[in-house]
């Protein structure tokens, strides 16, 4: 009697003396003493009920998960796996039945003993149903959770927990197979660490070509159980899940990204899918198959990894080891191939000189012909339109044919200068108060009624190039990059004006042979704008550059050649103090302070009396500046942060006149 | 074009020199001495514009003036493989072709009254390009023509191209023997004033300085001109080269010059170059490194003015030198070099101001072989030239005192009433001696400020 409402107990959780409140787990609602049961037996049979009751549990959780259409297959299948240990519990209390039609003398305890593995499990997958449920984890996610759980001492239960985590993780290599040897994402319900970057640009967008790959169905049966491939195709809806969008367009989801897999992992697997969306993206006019310039065979070697990442499904035990060595070797082929591809291909080091002849200015004469060419355009405009943008372009291309560099700066096509006047907003003007501040007075005593001149909000300051990057090459230059040669051609561009109005002014004055203040003031200032261009064209740029090309020549991988890109723009960057904000204040004010000191000295050109008190105001706010850049760039020096400074540091006080002179270059 | 930059060549060694200078130019640009440019030059990234420019069959023409009051050393142009470089037009040689005599007197006046014909060649090349930067005189200082009509094209030109600079080459006699042309110490003051006043720039190439690295750097017993001459070539397209090949930085003459020169009247610069090289002789530098050449440089014995680093118990400084190196050279190579240097203490510099050696890179020709992996050459700007300045003022003193020859000078216009040009010239090379004296002082920043206050 016993034994028969506990083995329905065990099946349903409830049997009919032992009513327990469904929504009570811990039944305190038991018939306090039933007459022909023994107290102890009553305790047994509280515990098989329990058991029941995680069984129905478990079992209800199941049949939500079959019945809702958006659980995604991570969660899908671990409700397989978890519906074959109900159905070995099932089988099992079958055979105790069994046991007891033949035997009717077998006690509880036969039961409880039979089932002990169930009690110990169960509650764990409770628990673990629970947890999954209350915080909505998916994809992904879910196998940073069970893995959690496999993490246990006792065998039983790590072992089905493995199982557990076994089953998803056959999703998830497959959505690795994918992306490894076709580079798409085969993830319908947004359960993979890596999705799409919907944030991309729209010059981007529009290269981006949704292609639908027979491969898919192929791959997804390949190491399906029949009857699974039913369920998935049930959920599968009408529309193709791979899609195989523009380049860079993967990004790495680190929400859904397992704990347990190296961040480097995932970037390489990233990187591999990128690369084959270079591969086989075809561009409209570029109807090559990059695939052909290396012999491997990639349909061969797709074989193999698909194999070897079968087998790591196969084993209980997930071996990330082996995963890492399947990426890496997919790694290191992929990237020798877009090394070929991009460096003898796409020369990209031609690509990289024609950037360096841009942003970098490397044709010093090209620059300081346009410089004076548009001196006074960029100077008195405030805001851009097309026709002024046109005409410095034309402007530009004119000096580029008088200096005979259309042979050399051949992707003239692909840069525009853009004057960028948005980012001009109360943070900018504040900087150049001081200035103001000097040309006021300046004004207040020479009458002169223009407007308060503010050098960050004209053109010079706000010139920029526009590079129209065709593909293959965006897959070298992000927009990130884009922005961070802007950075630089910004501050290029500026010195190379203020160091031509140094020397218009030398011309000015160069008939006075008479020893003035403001030789002396103009000296100090194009001292420091000489070195400082030094520094930042030879000793940063030239130096870093030569290096790039020379390890983007002996590498012979592409994920470090753009890794070594990366490297080269932070070097600069760094190097030329755009990332010490007070450093690189005062170096803005520096600027401001010479093109205020010119253009003040240029008005004054005619009536010949440079006011002393204006001179000298400009002297001591030149001084405090590079006191002040001087003492931050000591210290920074001292912590050895820049291993670069100590040249700009030596060339600025090579005779030690800022050392003996307390950081100023002289008394005004 | 922008930048042109115009050569005018004065007299028997501006003529000279200038005709080394453009072998050497042509040599660098692969231009045949017809002026045809070499089949294996044609793709060069170089600038040929700045110094040449193009007729209508493609020819590149120098942009130089040859002038001369006598015919021989222009006649001896004419008659060499590069005669037909030149544009025919541009050479001047005056009609009666009896020379200026040695005289500056004579060299003056004749300047002034063939100004005109002179100013239309100026005029006419100036028109031709599109953004002239400025001139480049090549003279002597001790001779007639040279330093005489030199002396009246530089005031007539600082006025007509007041924005344009004007850079000359200017060679200086020996003054440790006796002299040659025995009014050389009067055509040399008489010349030294206007270089100060008119020029904005003067290299210095002192003859003695030149006959001593010509003997002892080329081991010559007796150096010719035709050796002499090309040190200074070398010196002028060493000075240029930046400008012909361009890179980043120093890409025009105002970038050199402005970053040399702080004061208007510390204008003088002295120059060296390393390692020399003769056509027959090979040279005992064997191994050339940043460090090696930019050591060199600050040598005396390389430099190419002699100049005393002590005198009346002040020590001499750079007050600012720029290195232009040329060939393959790692950035970082140049920042040991400096930094070997200012330990050393190898170069000493003004206390009043701020100053370092510049550095400019320069690419080499890709027509001319060298041995050499790295070639300098250094333009500064070193107060011991007033030494220079001093040792002809010495000479000077002596003749005057007798007014030896002063009669050959009376003859003409400018000193026909009274000596005072002498005593102006020579009082103007005491205040640029006294100048650059006192830029070896702390309180140079007020020299001459102090002195007007007191006057007035």
């Amino acid at each position: 009697m016993a034994l028969h409402e506990a083995l329905i107990a065990l099946q349903t959780g409830c049997s009919g003396l032992l009513t327990l409140k469904q929504d009570d787990p811990y039944f305190k609602k038991r018939l306090p003493t039933i007459p022909y049961v023994h107290q102890g037996e009553l305790e047994i049979l509280d515990r098989l009920t329990q058991l029941g009751q995680h069984y129905r549990t478990l079992d209800e959780y199941i049949q939500n998960i079959f019945k809702d259409k958006k659980s995604g297959l991570y969660i899908l299948s671990f409700a397989f796996e978890l519906r074959s240990i109900l159905q070995t519990y099932l089988n099992c209390l079958k055979q105790l039945e069994h046991e007891c039609l033949i035997d009717t003398s077998l006690t509880l305890s036969h039961l409880l003993i039979s089932l002990t593995d169930y009690n110990l499990l169960f509650p764990s997958l409770v628990s673990l149903i629970n947890k999954l449920q209350t915080n909505g984890y998916r994809g992904c996610q879910i196998l940073d959770i069970i893995r959690r759980y496999t993490l246990d001492g006792n065998i039983i239960l790590s072992s089905t927990m493995k199982k557990l985590l076994c089953s998803c993780h056959k999703i998830f290599i497959k959505q690795i197979t994918s992306i490894l040897t076709r580079g798409q994402i085969y993830d319908e319900y947004d359960e993979f660490f890596i999705g799409l970057n919907n944030n991309i640009n729209i010059e981007a967008m529009g290269m981006t070509t949704p292609s639908i790959s027979r491969m898919t169905s192929t791959i997804t049966s390949r190491s399906h159980s029949p009857d699974r491939d039913k369920q998935f195709n049930l959920q599968m809806p009408q529309q193709n899940p791979t899609i195989t969008p523009g380049y860079s367009q993967y990004q790495l989801i680190p929400d859904m990204l397992p704990s347990y897999i190296p961040l480097q992992l995932a970037d390489k697997i990233l990187f591999i899918g990128e690369s084959w969306l270079i591969l086989k993206t075809n561009d409209e006019d570029n109807d090559k198959n990059f695939l052909s310039i290396n012999s491997i065979d990639y349909d061969e070697q797709n074989h193999r990894v698909q194999q070897q990442l079968y087998a790591l499904t196969l084993s209980d035990d997930f071996n990330i080891f082996e995963l890492e060595r399947i990426i890496e070797y997919t790694r290191i082929d992929l990237s020798l191939t877009l090394r070929n591809l991009f460096v003898d291909r796409f020369h990209l080091c031609n690509e990289l000189e024609q950037i360096r002849g841009f942003y970098l200015i490397e044709h010093g004469e090209l620059f300081s012909l346009f410089v004076n060419r548009t001196n006074q355009l960029l100077l008195n405009i405030k805001k851009s339109t097309n026709a002024i943008e046109n005409d410095i372009n034309e402007i530009f291309k004119q000096c580029l044919n008088d200096l005979h560099l259309e042979t050399i700066l051949t992707n003239v096509d692909k840069f525009k200068f853009k004057l960028n006047f948005s980012h001009n907003d109360n943070s900018t003007q504040e900087t150049s108060t001081g200035c103001r501040r000097l040309l006021s007075r300046v004004q207040g005593i020479s009458d002169n009624s223009n407007n308060s001149f503010d050098f960050w909000s004209c053109g010079w300051a706000n010139l920029s190039i526009q590079y129209n990057v065709k593909y293959p090459m965006k897959a070298f230059f992000s927009e990130n990059s884009k922005q961070r040669y802007n950075d630089i051609f910004h501050l290029l561009i500026i010195l190379r004006y203020v160091q031509n109005e140094l020397n218009n002014l030398w011309l000015i004055l160069k008939n006075q042979h008479k020893n003035s203040l403001i030789l002396h003031l103009r000296n100090a200032m194009s001292f420091f704008i000489n070195n400082f261009q030094y520094y930042i064209q030879i000793d940063v740029l030239e130096y870093k550059y030569q290096q790039l090309i020379r390890s983007i020549l002996s590498s012979t991988d592409f994920q470090k050649i753009k890794y070594l890109h990366e490297v080269f723009l932070s070097d600069i960057q760094q190097h030329s103090f755009m990332l010490l904000a007070t450093a690189y204040q005062s170096i803005r004010n520096i600027l401001s302070i010479c093109v205020s000191f010119c253009l003040t000295a240029k008005q004054q050109e005619n009536n010949n009396n440079f006011d002393e008190n204006i001179l000298r105001q400009f002297g001591r706010d030149f001084n405090d500046e590079i006191r002040l850049l001087f003492g931050i760039l000591g210290m920074v020096q001292k912590h050895n942060a820049l291993p670069h400074l100590g040249v700009f540091l030596t060339r600025l006080d090579f005779n030690r006149f800022l050392t003996n002179n307390n950081g100023s270059f002289g008394e005004f | 074009m922008p930048s042109e930059i115009i050569t005018l060549q004065l007299g028997q060694c501006g003529n000279q020199i200038g005709m080394e200078f453009w072998k050497q130019l042509c040599a660098e640009h692969g231009i045949s001495p017809e002026g045809k440019l070499e089949p294996f030059a044609t793709e060069g990234s170089d600038r040929k514009d700045v110094f040449f420019y193009q007729a209508d069959d493609q020819h590149y023409i120098p942009r130089s003036v040859l002038l001369d009051l006598e015919p021989r050393v222009i006649d001896g142009i004419m008659k060499s493989p590069y005669k037909h470089l030149y544009n025919p037009e541009n050479v001047y040689i005056s009609k009666d072709g009896g020379g200026a005599g040695n005289n500056w007197a004579q060299g003056y006046h004749q300047g002034d009254k063939l100004s005109e014909e002179i100013f239309d060649i100026i005029d006419r090349e100036a028109d031709n390009g599109d953004s002239l930067e400025g001139f480049v005189l090549c003279h002597s200082i001790a001779g007639g023509t040279g330093s005489g009509m030199g002396s009246n094209i530089l005031e007539k030109l600082n006025d007509r191209f007041p924005k344009k600079l004007i850079q000359t080459y200017s060679v200086f006699p020996m003054t440790n023997e006796v002299a040659d042309v025995v009014v050389q110490p009067y055509n040399s003051v008489l010349t030294l004033k206007r270089l100060a006043e008119n020029a904005d720039c003067t290299v210095v190439l002192d003859n003695t300085a030149l006959n001593r690295i010509a003997t002892e750097r080329l081991k010559k017993t007796t150096p010719t001109f035709a050796e002499l001459n090309q040190l200074v070539s070398t010196i002028m397209s060493g000075s240029t080269s930046t400008l012909r090949y361009p890179g980043y930085m120093n890409n025009d003459l105002i970038s050199l010059i402005s970053s040399l020169i702080p004061t208007p009247r510390l204008h003088f610069l002295i120059s060296a170059y390393t390692p020399l090289t003769s056509d027959n002789t090979e040279s005992e530098v064997r191994k050339t490194t940043v460090l090696d050449v930019m050591r060199r440089l600050l040598q005396p014995k390389n430099v190419m003015v002699t100049t005393a680093s002590r005198d009346k118990n002040l020590t001499h400084c750079y007050v600012s030198i720029l290195n232009i190196i040329q060939g393959e050279v790692d950035p970082s190579e140049v920042h040991k070099s400096l930094m070997r240097i200012r330990e050393r203490k190898l170069a000493e510099f003004i206390p009043w101001g701020p100053a370092s050696i510049q550095v400019a890179l320069s690419k080499k020709s890709p027509y001319i072989t060298t041995q050499h992996r790295v070639s300098g050459l250094m333009l500064a700007n070193h107060t011991g030239i007033s030494s220079l300045f001093d040792r002809i003022c010495d000479h000077y003193d002596k003749l005057i005192k007798r007014e030896a020859f002063v009669e050959n000078f009376r003859r003409l216009p400018k000193f026909k009433e009274n000596l005072d040009e002498f005593n102006d010239s020579r009082e103007a090379v005491q205040g640029l001696m006294d100048e650059y004296r006192a830029a070896t002082r702390k309180d140079y920043i007020n020299f001459g400020n102090s002195e007007t206050t007191q006057a007035e």
